[in-house]
């Protein structure tokens, strides 16, 4: 495996190639994020919304489980 | 600024954002089906949708509070199938699905509504997958890979398998299965005259390396999951009426 296909996704290595050997190669989306640091900044955005959901609902769902109230001893508590 | 500019100025937009350039995506990318096995897909994903959308319906008139976790399976959902997972002794990437801890949590008809929508944002906006193969991915990763999750998670837990093992397991044949599916898609569109079965087989062997410990991964991370939500808020499960069955602790 050369430097150029070194950590492709196995979409494209397979399905792609699959595809391109059968005459239907994939052609380009018809909304083409993959333009320079265009698709990393999509996919950082993506994933911190992604994310927030996540943690808003996991907070939500999953509560902090609350510690017992501990008294010190002779503190008359 | 009259029609005519603003009918300029749209076009103008729209030729941009459409000028074809190089890309590359997961899953079936855009272009890759013929256009009728294309619209095949959508039409063998629609009634899922629907009873996907009914379901969502019906759960939030009886329980408002299952729509938080809708919400959070959803997002989980769009997170995990696009994050490339390296495979370090393979040298590729490829992601998990999700889609079976979902099936799990909210049930697979909901599922599949959630991963309809993970797909079309990815389409859209991360040049992940197409807008033409949308009904053939959500087959595969939204209805394949719930069914097959929520199926065999209670088929086993008919047979008494502890909920740990029978989630593990629903996890990681839930992912076989979405890569199973998306083989059979392709092959079924573009064997020619060659044999469908073949270049299934040749499709299989081609992803197994990489997808065999993913799957695997894929079900521990399921079971977890799964165990978590039953210990701390069994509840959850217990709100949505058709997971009413998957309620207990033993095993």
């Amino acid at each position: 495996m050369n430097a150029a296909t070194k950590w492709e996704g196995v979409d494209k290595v397979v399905v792609e190639k699959v595809a391109a050997e059968a005459g239907h190669p994939a052609r380009e989306p018809y909304i083409n994020t993959d333009q320079g640091d265009l698709l990393l900044c999509l996919f950082l955005v993506a994933g911190a919304i992604g994310g927030f959901i996540v943690g808003y609902a996991f907070r939500a769902l999953f509560p902090p489980r609350k510690k017992a109230a501990t008294a010190k001893p002779g503190s008359g508590k | 600024m009259d029609k005519h500019w603003k009918a300029v100025v749209a076009s103008v937009g729209l030729g941009i954002v459409l000028w074809p350039t190089p890309a590359h995506a997961m899953h079936v990318s855009e272009g890759i089906l013929p256009i009728d096995w294309a619209g095949a897909w959508f039409l063998v994903a629609a009634p899922f949708v629907y009873w996907g959308l009914w379901t969502i319906k019906q759960r939030r008139a009886e329980d408002p509070r299952a729509m938080t976790l809708v919400a959070m399976v959803g997002a989980a959902i769009f997170v995990i199938s696009c994050m490339p997972v390296p495979i370090p002794w393979i040298g590729t990437c490829s992601h998990p699905c999700g889609t079976g801890l979902g099936a799990l949590l909210i049930g697979p008809g909901p599922t599949v509504v959630v991963a309809s929508i993970a797909l079309l944002l990815q389409a859209l906006l991360l040049a992940h997958g197409g807008l033409t193969t949308l009904g053939a991915n959500v087959v595969s990763m939204g209805v394949v890979g719930a069914l097959v999750a929520y199926g065999l998670f209670r088929f086993l837990r008919l047979l008494r398998v502890p909920l740990f093992a029978a989630a593990l397991a629903a996890g990681m044949l839930s992912d076989w299965a979405t890569y199973a599916t998306t083989s059979l898609e392709l092959s079924a569109a573009l064997h020619g005259d060659g044999s469908f079965w073949a270049m299934w087989a040749a499709i299989m062997a081609a992803f197994m390396p990489t997808q065999l410990p993913l799957g695997i991964a894929e079900g521990f991370v399921t079971a977890i999951a799964y165990r978590f939500v039953l210990e701390r808020r069994p509840e959850l499960l217990g709100a949505c009426p058709d997971l009413r069955w998957m309620g207990g602790t033993d095993g």
